[in-house]
């Protein structure tokens, strides 16, 4: 440093040093501001924002130097956009929304979408430029001004429903700089559905394998669903496609019953749709090698049109709506240059945001079901979807609608302190025994005891074997109440005698609880789906016989 | 991880906070470099690491630029999806140190030694902890004993290589690695009572690195710079073995593997080419 101070050509060194630092100063801030590196902070309850997954197909999500172009995790930028939605049924028949985005969008201008019901006729839009084209469920309005109260204007979208409609939902998302949010309006034109679904028999839960919920932060969860490849059905690259083209053909979809904020006591009232989508978490579906490489993503987005079936014919509770998700229709997804896969897996990665729900959802139980047209499972190349759909209780079947289900998914925190788990689908056989997993986790930092109480309609008799996660050890037979050390495990093996010859075909499920011996309260439980013989279509919808009270009087003689 | 932190009333995104400081702490260091290595006034290196760093973010961004025409021809839509790029950041960087060096007739070999070599993986080591916050550029899931317990870009937690920390000590060893050499080169060969004519010592394989020596970046000009290329990409090279997002185009070869290969091949020829030369020179 003996040139500080020194006077040179171009000045004091040190002057040039400073001048240097200024300027880097001045570069960092300039990128923490233009990169939305800093933004003004929110407060209260996370919003649902920021953008659709970039790119829809198997893509580098890293944000370094990866490749020649890579993806950028941003931030989330710190918005409160609200949609209103004020909804006028007229007398022929004609539904007509007014609304308006109303809140911090962090810009000038924002994208409103609506997504109406199949069939919707003679749709009009104000604010629209043109005519609408088909299909006329669907309208877009481009760069919708935001004022300086940040307020869009008021746009009237009104079409005819179908006739034979007695509820129809409409979905408006608002996109703006990196965020978006959705709110679903429904229109009742008929009885209310919650009387027409209380009559409806409860289902048997079923699960679905390694489904879970696991909390994110104080109101949002993960619902994460695994279907692997156990049964070495070897993956090739026209599997997967016939898969994709399924999946894309928008004839499946999930259909979830989750808690609304506000709970919607009215049926025009709109509510929160609580997926989340942003940059970072976004509903999708992951093929994974056996390196845990991901190698597809499938975007997954709402199924509007289907959420009229599932709020009409699916059992229906207080405060909780049904939702209907499937994979992008567009663009076309392609498993070109797949190479052959002998050990793959396909994750879904559904974030939902509960907030303003009561306790964010925490403890709820949410309904799920895997639904597709038709009667018959799909085919798809040799039944990759089947095997996971096929394999549910059967529980409808309707509006042309088969729907497979419900699994309920628990939403509990994942490190609790004590977990039950494990949850299997199988094909059982009459006269082989039957092996069922689960397993006791306990990171309490202190010794539980728990008692086993299970249920299984199949007359055979259980025995129950400690082991390890690939097999049960025989000898090592266990005898409740059991004992888990402190942040031990202790695997659960239930071994049955052979299954009878003559068992009736068809689906049963083995219940198993765990409760904790030192708080009756404290326990859960785990379910299996066990399937007997062949897989059976359900029968299509019984006809409805009403009763038809006349007011008879009985005439006095 | 810690994608965002507060700060008073602002929330500010780690990542990008991080590399802010990464671009400080290497742009004072190659300045610093700069001034002291090369026959320079002051305000001109002010004004060429100025240029490197405004040229290199605008490359940056500008390879993603690529993606929204494509995005806008395919589907009318104006989108920009955020995302950057280092080798984007590199080429813009390099390209517009070289043009002004040409300008001001400064040594293009020595002017890459001293302001792009040993300051960018310095850069980089640091940027990489940006990337540990924000969960990017993640590694694969294992149950070795160098699993880590990190999230992924989607925020799923699982013991994962720890990638960025693995290529943040890369990158710190690399840019130790390239000063010692810098230095015993240095120690070894003293420097020329009389400044060789242009080209005479110029032995580097690139044309812009045919600089008058001074004797302090040996045994070439460029060949920190060479250097640092090559073990950038040896470094890379591994990782990607170990990274989540990686995109295998034939079977556990990704694309990524295939260009650090390419340009280590061509760096190495280069460097056994040039490094023969200076024998052959001292020996004729």
């Amino acid at each position: 440093m003996r040139e500080f101070g020194k006077k040179s050509e171009g000045g004091h060194v040190w002057l040039a040093y400073l001048q240097f630092l200024v300027l880097l100063v001045a570069i960092g801030a300039g990128t923490l501001l233009l990169g939305a590196g800093i933004l003004p902070r929110t407060t209260g309850t996370l919003p649902q924002t920021t953008g659709t997954p970039a790119t829809p197909t198997a893509v580098p999500n890293c944000d370094c130097d990866c490749s020649d172009y890579e993806e950028r995790v941003t931030v989330t930028p710190g918005t409160n956009a609200k949609i209103h939605v004020t909804t006028v049924i007229h007398a022929n028949g004609r539904i007509e929304h007014k609304v308006r985005v109303t809140g911090r969008t962090g810009g000038t201008s924002v994208d409103l979408k609506w997504h109406g019901p199949q069939g919707a006729q003679d749709t009009e839009a104000s604010h629209h430029p043109g005519p609408i084209l088909p299909p006329v469920n669907k309208v877009t309005w481009r760069k919708l001004p935001v004022d300086a109260n940040g307020q869009t204007p008021e746009v009237t979208i009104s079409y005819t429903p179908p006739s034979d409609a007695i509820w129809v939902s409409d979905v408006f998302t608002v996109v703006g700089s990196g965020w978006q949010e959705s709110v679903n309006v429904g229109v009742w034109r008929g009885s209310p559905p919650q009387a027409r679904a209380a009559s409806r028999p409860a289902a048997t839960p079923a699960p679905l394998r390694r489904t879970t919920a696991a909390r994110l932060d104080e109101t949002r969860w993960l619902w994460h669903a695994t279907l692997d490849s156990t049964s070495a059905l070897t993956l090739t690259a026209d599997l997967c496609q016939d898969g994709l083209d399924l999946l894309q053909a928008d004839t499946s979809f999930a259909a979830l019953r989750v808690p609304v904020y506000p709970p919607s006591l009215v049926y025009t009232e709109p509510y929160t749709l609580p997926v989340i989508f942003t940059a970072e978490l976004w509903p999708h579906l992951a093929l994974l090698d056996f390196g845990g490489t991901q190698l597809l993503t499938v975007p997954l987005e709402y199924r509007a049109q289907y959420h009229t079936f599932a709020e009409n014919e699916l059992p229906a509770a207080p405060g909780e709506r049904w939702l209907a998700l499937g994979a992008v229709t567009s663009p076309t997804l392609t498993c070109a240059g797949l190479p052959e896969l002998d050990w793959w897996e396909v994750q879904a990665h559904v974030y939902l945001d509960l907030g303003g729900t009561e306790g964010a959802g925490q403890g709820a139980v949410l309904p799920l079901y895997y639904c597709y047209e038709g009667q018959s499972p799909p085919a798809m190349g040799s039944t990759l979807l089947s095997r996971a759909l096929g394999a549910q209780v059967t529980s409808y079947q309707g509006w042309g609608i088969t729907c497979l289900g419900p699994q309920p998914l628990t939403l509990q925190p994942e490190f609790e302190g004590w977990k039950l788990g494990g949850s299997t689908t199988a094909w059982l056989t009459p006269t082989l025994p039957i092996t069922l997993n689960h397993y006791l986790i306990n990171w309490t930092g202190a010794p539980l005891t728990f008692t086993l109480d299970y249920s299984a309609p199949l007359a055979v008799d259980w025995r129950l074997y400690g082991g390890t996660w690939e097999a049960p050890d025989l000898n090592d037979p266990l005898t409740p109440p059991i004992r888990v050390d402190a942040d031990g495990e202790q695997q659960l093996w239930f071994i049955s005698d052979p299954l009878p010859g003559d068992t009736a075909d068809g689906p049963c499920t083995f219940i198993l609880t765990a409760t904790n011996v030192t708080s009756p309260t404290d326990f859960h439980w785990a379910s299996d789906l066990l399937w007997v013989g062949d897989w059976i279509a359900p029968p299509p919808a019984p006809w409805q016989r009403y009763q038809i009270y006349l007011p008879l009087v009985v005439k006095s003689h | 991880m810690l994608p965002i932190f507060n700060l008073g009333p602002w929330q500010v995104s780690t990542y990008t906070a991080v590399n802010a400081l990464a671009i400080l702490v290497a742009g004072m260091v190659a300045f610093h470099r700069l001034v002291r290595g090369l026959d320079q006034p002051p305000q001109v290196v002010v004004r060429g690491a100025t240029l490197i760093i405004l040229a290199g973010l605008l490359g940056r961004y500008l390879v993603r630029a690529v993606l929204v025409v494509q995005d806008l021809v395919r589907g009318g839509d104006l989108h920009w999806a955020g995302g950057n790029s280092f080798v984007g950041a590199l080429a813009g960087g390099s390209l517009a140190w070289l043009l002004y060096c040409r300008r001001h007739h400064i040594p293009l070999g020595q002017a890459f030694d001293l302001g792009l070599a040993a300051p960018l993986p310095l850069g980089q080591a640091i940027g990489r902890l940006g990337c540990l916050a924000a969960g990017c550029c993640f590694g694969k899931p294992t149950d070795s004993w160098l699993g880590v317990y990190l999230p992924d870009h989607a925020g799923l937690w699982a013991m994962r290589y720890p990638t960025q920390l693995l290529a943040a000590a890369a990158n710190l060893l690399i840019f130790f690695t390239l000063l010692a050499m810098e230095r015993y080169r240095r120690r070894r060969s003293p420097p020329h009572p009389n400044p060789l004519p242009q080209g005479e010592r110029g032995l580097s394989p690139l044309p812009w690195g045919r600089g008058r020596g001074r004797g302090k970046t040996p045994p070439f000009d460029s060949f920190l710079f060479l250097l640092y290329l090559g073990l950038y990409c040896l470094k890379r090279f591994v990782l990607e073995f170990l990274r989540g997002d990686a995109l295998p185009v034939l079977g556990p070869v990704s694309w990524v593997h295939l260009y650090t290969v390419a340009i280590m091949v061509v760096v190495t020829a280069l460097i056994a080419s040039n490094t023969s030369s200076v024998l052959h020179r001292k020996g004729g």
